[in-house]
């Protein structure tokens, strides 16, 4: 069972998925799940206070 | 009694949603096969954040103790909501967008918001209750907690009654459209506005509001085109050139609002395809079919998406299904000859 948890690396690509999520993702991966949290709260691009 | 997740099955692997933790979880299809595998990947599975921060009872309203000197009312769909900022910095957050959506002073609101600084925290509140705060590195809900509360007044509808917002662009030709997606910088908005000076209708850019039938309504805010974007874009939209600078001194980038080209309440919209787009100076056009697991794992953390159980199904349906792309670009011309073509063979 071990070993085939192991296995999946070709169609997740873990560090691949992580990049891409950005500075307001918070995904990580454990073995071979991803974890995906979708924002909790509806937002936008962030507006620029100049403060 | 509702299930307490929701498994989705595509290609080698499965999507599982908990409930409880309200958190997607890909994994490969013959680790999800049943209950005992569920519960055991549920077990290694943690929540990580909650990014909104709902007011603790103690806090007052003090809506009557402050002067808010600073008010928009906005006409969408012919409902007029009322914005009340005790500053003008306040103001200067979320007014730009929504500018162009001001009515004359004297009319009467018919639903209104107010927004204040308490205990250094950013309140948002409506007349009777305080709704919630923010602190300033939050100012991306705040903003889209105010787009969400236009959204519902708007078509007068309720938190529940949405799939997903999408932190995205999309742009229709009729009733059919693409999603364009992407990182912050990717080139979403300018996209967006190269496609509609080119005839498309920007129907939502940055706020796409996806409703319980799988489609995307109509959104008023305006695009936001920045500085770098801003002198081609000024070509294809001259009344650019005229329009109010907003000076963001913290990133140093000027940023100017363009209005949507028309106002659609009363349609709504099919997403034919999903774009991941990246402007790349040394790509002309390059259109691929985006790997599902990567869509997958790019679209989520970006997107609200309705906790609710019923929703969370139907827009896994959805989203385990429709197609996807990755589209690197830097010509025009071959980006509105693309999606064009995108959309007539779906």
């Amino acid at each position: 069972m071990k070993n085939k948890v192991k296995k999946d690396k070709k169609n997740i690509s873990r560090r691949e998925a992580l990049k891409k999520t950005g500075k307001y993702a918070v995904a990580t991966a454990v073995g071979t799940f991803i974890i995906l949290n979708p924002k909790q709260s509806q937002a936008t691009s962030p507006p620029d206070p100049g403060w | 009694m509702t299930p307490d997740h929701i498994v989705k099955y595509y290609n080698e692997h499965a999507i599982v949603w908990f409930k409880e933790l309200n958190q997607f979880v890909i994994v490969n299809k013959q680790d999800a096969k049943n209950q005992e595998q569920i519960d055991g990947l549920k077990a290694k599975v943690s929540n990580v954040n909650t990014a909104c921060y709902e007011v603790s009872n103690s806090s007052e309203l003090l809506i009557k103790h402050k002067s808010f000197n600073y008010r928009n009312i906005y006409k969408v769909n012919g409902k007029l909501i009322a914005l009340y900022y005790e500053s003008e910095d306040l103001q200067t957050l979320i007014n730009p967008k929504f500018d162009h959506l001001n009515v004359e002073s004297s009319s009467i609101e018919q639903v209104s918001y107010y927004v204040y600084w308490q205990d250094k925290k950013i309140v948002l509140a409506d007349r009777n209750k305080l709704l919630f705060q923010y602190y300033r590195d939050q100012l991306h809900e705040l903003s889209g907690k105010i787009s969400m509360l236009i959204l519902n007044a708007a078509y007068n509808r309720h938190e529940k009654d949405w799939l997903a917002v999408f932190h995205a662009s999309f742009v229709s030709i009729g009733n059919k459209g693409v999603l364009i997606i992407g990182d912050s910088g990717s080139g979403k908005s300018t996209a967006a506005a190269v496609l509609m000076a080119n005839g498309m209708n920007v129907i939502a850019d940055d706020f796409v509001p996806f409703n319980l039938n799988q489609r995307v309504n109509f959104f008023p805010a305006a695009t936001s085109i920045k500085e770098s974007a801003d002198q081609e874009l000024t070509v294809l939209f001259p009344e650019l050139s005229s329009s109010i600078i907003y000076k963001s001194s913290s990133k140093e980038i000027n940023v100017k609002y363009l209005k949507p080209s028309e106002e659609v309440y009363n349609s709504e919209f099919e997403i034919s395809a999903v774009i991941s787009i990246m402007y790349d100076p040394a790509i002309d056009f390059e259109l691929n079919e985006l790997n599902r697991n990567d869509f997958l794992s790019q679209i989520i953390p970006d997107t609200w998406s309705s906790p609710v159980t019923q929703n969370v199904n139907t827009f896994l349906d959805w989203i385990i299904q429709v197609p996807a792309y990755r589209l690197n670009y830097s010509n025009n011309d071959k980006l509105l000859k693309g999606i064009t073509n995108l959309l007539d063979n779906e």
